[in-house]
């Protein structure tokens, strides 16, 4: 079986400048997979080369073994993804939204079965039929992930999706993670944030200028490990 | 549902909850309905006044007193081209080309009775709803869809909708038909408020097709801008497309108009009034190009009437021949004047010819001169009045003047008198329109300009398809 996110020899270069050096990486269901790096690392150009968005210059990125540049439509059946910022239709609702998204993901749900989606990512019904354009950051989030459950994705693309959260926010998103890996889902999530990459990850891989430098196991990371990799590697 | 109808549905919603959307929709729908209101009340009284004075005309004719038929031949007629139901859409050339044609012996007269006489001048500032359609719908359109791909990028959403596997393709199409059905109900009052107006105007079933086709034709004008819109909004910001489409709509619309009406002017230039009527006057008296003068071929045309009757004199012949020598007279500068009308006429279709080859840069023209044609308010349909007034002046003519020749002698002279036995037996002048293929064949290049704009706007479409991407 092969894994459900893999990038082999995956490189993106802009001329003369390399964003993604080589990259070689697997995610198997299960896993979380978290890319640690600071800005300008190549962590947000691999997750736009996993969803075709921009086309690798060498190397290949590969969902559940099929090469996304050659199957750019097919092989986000199987992908959703969460941006920084989860940005919506703001003069629809987030029951709106979600119905439409999830139409267009094929999934055609009754207005029941979306209100239970918003009701697993913490989203009340009263704030469901609220338009997008009064949520909060949290909200449009929760909204988001609600997206990608109701998908049924096999795999998930974080980018930072924990920014700007608060921290109860952010806690809430980290369970919820772990909880969606725990039924099967493969996720690769970019971060710069540590210790939330080592509450989550079942690996991480630190990122710098293009490269990934190493892979670690999350459960292996103790607090004086994470403030050397800190050291070592985050700091530009 | 499929996955552009599910977009189409939701751009439908959201141009709907836009106030924007219902302010600019209000306003264009209802400047549209209030103008197809206005032209066709205008339309029904120019409409009756001509059926009204064609009466009065006619009774003037058949009642005149007995008289000499070369003098009723002076007398003359009036001929009143009849105003085309669909003419309360486009008014085209005959606000301020002439709509009556004096007949009578020896002179051609073009027609007078331009928009200044008839009051015409009234409507809304002359703006017609042909003149909505061809210079507000893309403003419309342009001002609607600019942001429809760029926003989308600039907002995020784009990323979300692509990740989702949603092709560029199933995304533009939604998008065209998510703001093409907000416009069809934005302009639904206006379509359906058209075709009552159409049905009460109690007209034949050729003006329907010809409306349908003239919808069809602001169809495809519409969905032009509309494609270029789209296709200009999947690669630029929205600010750019705004941009750089407004530019597009001023210069298409307004500066090459102006600009080809002007070189018109210049490279295929109508002859001033007063020299073409020397022109006319001097081919009358000396013959087409110096030959066969008038005094010649009356000679001659005498020479040949004592040998047809073998007479010796004039006196002698057992017709009047003074009516035939009108009728001669009549004939020479019947073709003077088909000699000159045909060169002017042929500078007319030049300079209409400039204005579709136009369209190649200016898709306006092509529509206009579309719509014109199926309204029946083009140059080719007033020429084509103007040809039939003049067919039944040469006719009434002759008839009268061979009514004097062979009811006579040349003892009787000028003194013979008609009656209105013989007002009563001309018919009156009736006009047929130019058929619907006719009045296309004539707007061809019109045409292969409308679906070279449509193909362009196609491939657009198609190249956005494949160059949209979220990440600029």
């Amino acid at each position: 079986m092969p894994p459900m996110l893999e990038a082999v020899h995956l490189t993106k270069a802009y001329g003369e400048r390399v964003v993604v050096d080589d990259l070689n990486l697997q995610v198997a269901p299960g896993e979380i997979f978290c890319l640690l790096g600071a800005n300008g690392a190549g962590k947000t150009t691999t997750i736009n080369l996993f969803l075709n968005f921009i086309t690798p210059t060498k190397g290949e990125a590969r969902i559940n073994g099929y090469v996304v540049a050659e199957h750019p439509i097919e092989t986000k059946q199987w992908l959703a993804y969460i941006p920084e910022q989860v940005m919506l239709y703001r003069n629809f609702t987030g029951l709106e939204n979600l119905d439409y998204f999830s139409e267009l993901a094929g999934k055609h749900y009754t207005k029941r079965e979306l209100l239970d989606w918003l009701a697993s990512v913490g989203l009340s019904a009263e704030a469901a039929e609220r338009r997008v354009a009064t949520y909060s950051k949290g909200m449009r989030q929760k909204v988001g992930i609600a997206i990608a459950l109701a998908k049924e994705a096999k795999a998930l693309l974080l980018d930072e999706p924990t920014s700007g959260l608060d921290p109860q926010a952010a806690n809430e998103f980290s369970q919820l993670l772990t909880r969606l890996a725990a039924q099967g889902m493969a996720v690769l999530m970019a971060t710069h944030d540590l210790f939330r990459a080592r509450e989550v990850g079942t690996h991480i891989g630190i990122m710098r200028q293009g490269k990934l430098l190493t892979t670690l196991a999350g459960a292996d990371l103790t607090p004086q490990a994470l403030e050397q990799l800190y050291l070592d590697y985050m700091r530009n | 549902m499929a996955g552009w109808l599910t977009i189409a549905r939701q751009e439908f919603r959201s141009l709907l909850r836009d106030h924007r959307f219902r302010w600019l929709c209000s306003a264009v729908g209802l400047c549209l309905l209030a103008v197809l209101i206005v032209g066709w009340q205008q339309t029904q009284r120019v409409r009756a006044q001509r059926t009204a004075a064609n009466a009065i005309a006619r009774e003037h004719w058949v009642t005149q007193p007995p008289k000499n038929p070369h003098a009723a031949a002076h007398y003359g007629v009036y001929a009143f081209k009849p105003q085309t139901a669909l003419a309360f859409v486009d008014i085209g050339i005959d606000e301020h080309a002439g709509v009556v044609a004096f007949l009578e012996a020896h002179k051609r007269h073009d027609l007078t009775g331009t928009a200044a006489q008839d009051g015409r001048t009234q409507r809304l500032l002359a703006l017609t709803a042909a003149g909505v359609l061809q210079y507000l719908l893309p403003l419309l359109i342009i001002v609607l869809a600019f942001d429809a791909l760029a926003g989308e990028r600039e907002q995020g959403t784009l990323r979300y909708l692509l990740s989702l596997g949603v092709h560029p393709r199933t995304l533009l199409a939604g998008k065209l038909a998510g703001i093409g059905a907000a416009l069809g109900v934005a302009l639904l009052p206006a379509v359906v408020g058209s075709v009552l107006l159409l049905w009460w105007l109690e007209d034949a079933p050729w003006d329907f097709v010809r409306m349908a086709l003239m919808a069809v034709s602001y169809l495809l004008y519409g969905f032009i801008f509309l494609a270029l819109t789209l296709a200009a909004s999947s690669r630029w910001s929205a600010r750019m497309t705004l941009l750089g489409m407004l530019t597009f709509w001023a210069v298409s619309s307004f500066v090459v108009p102006r600009m080809v009406t002007d070189l018109a002017a210049r490279w295929y230039p109508t002859p001033a009034r007063a020299a073409f009527d020397a022109a006319v006057a001097h081919d009358i008296k000396q013959g087409i190009d110096g030959h066969n003068p008038q005094e010649e071929r009356l000679k001659a045309f005498e020479a040949k009437l004592l040998a047809q009757y073998n007479a010796k004199r004039l006196e002698d012949l057992p017709i009047n021949p003074a009516g035939l020598l009108m009728q001669e007279s009549e004939e020479h500068s019947n073709q003077v004047y088909a000699h000159h009308y045909a060169r002017l006429w042929s500078v007319f279709e030049r300079q209409v010819t400039l204005h579709n080859a136009a369209a190649i840069v200016a898709p306006v023209l092509a529509v206009r001169s579309v719509s014109m044609a199926l309204a029946g308010t083009d140059v080719f349909h007033h020429l084509d009045f103007a040809d039939a007034a003049e067919r039944y002046r040469q006719l009434l003519v002759k008839t009268l003047n061979e009514d004097w020749a062979y009811n006579s002698t040349p003892a009787t002279g000028e003194t013979y008198v008609a009656d209105a036995r013989l007002w009563t037996s001309i018919q009156p002048f009736t006009y047929t329109p130019p058929s619907l293929a006719l009045a296309l064949k004539q707007q061809w290049l019109a045409l292969a300009w409308l679906g070279g704009w449509l193909g362009f706007s196609l491939l657009a479409i198609s190249s956005a398809a494949r160059g949209l991407t979220a990440v600029t």
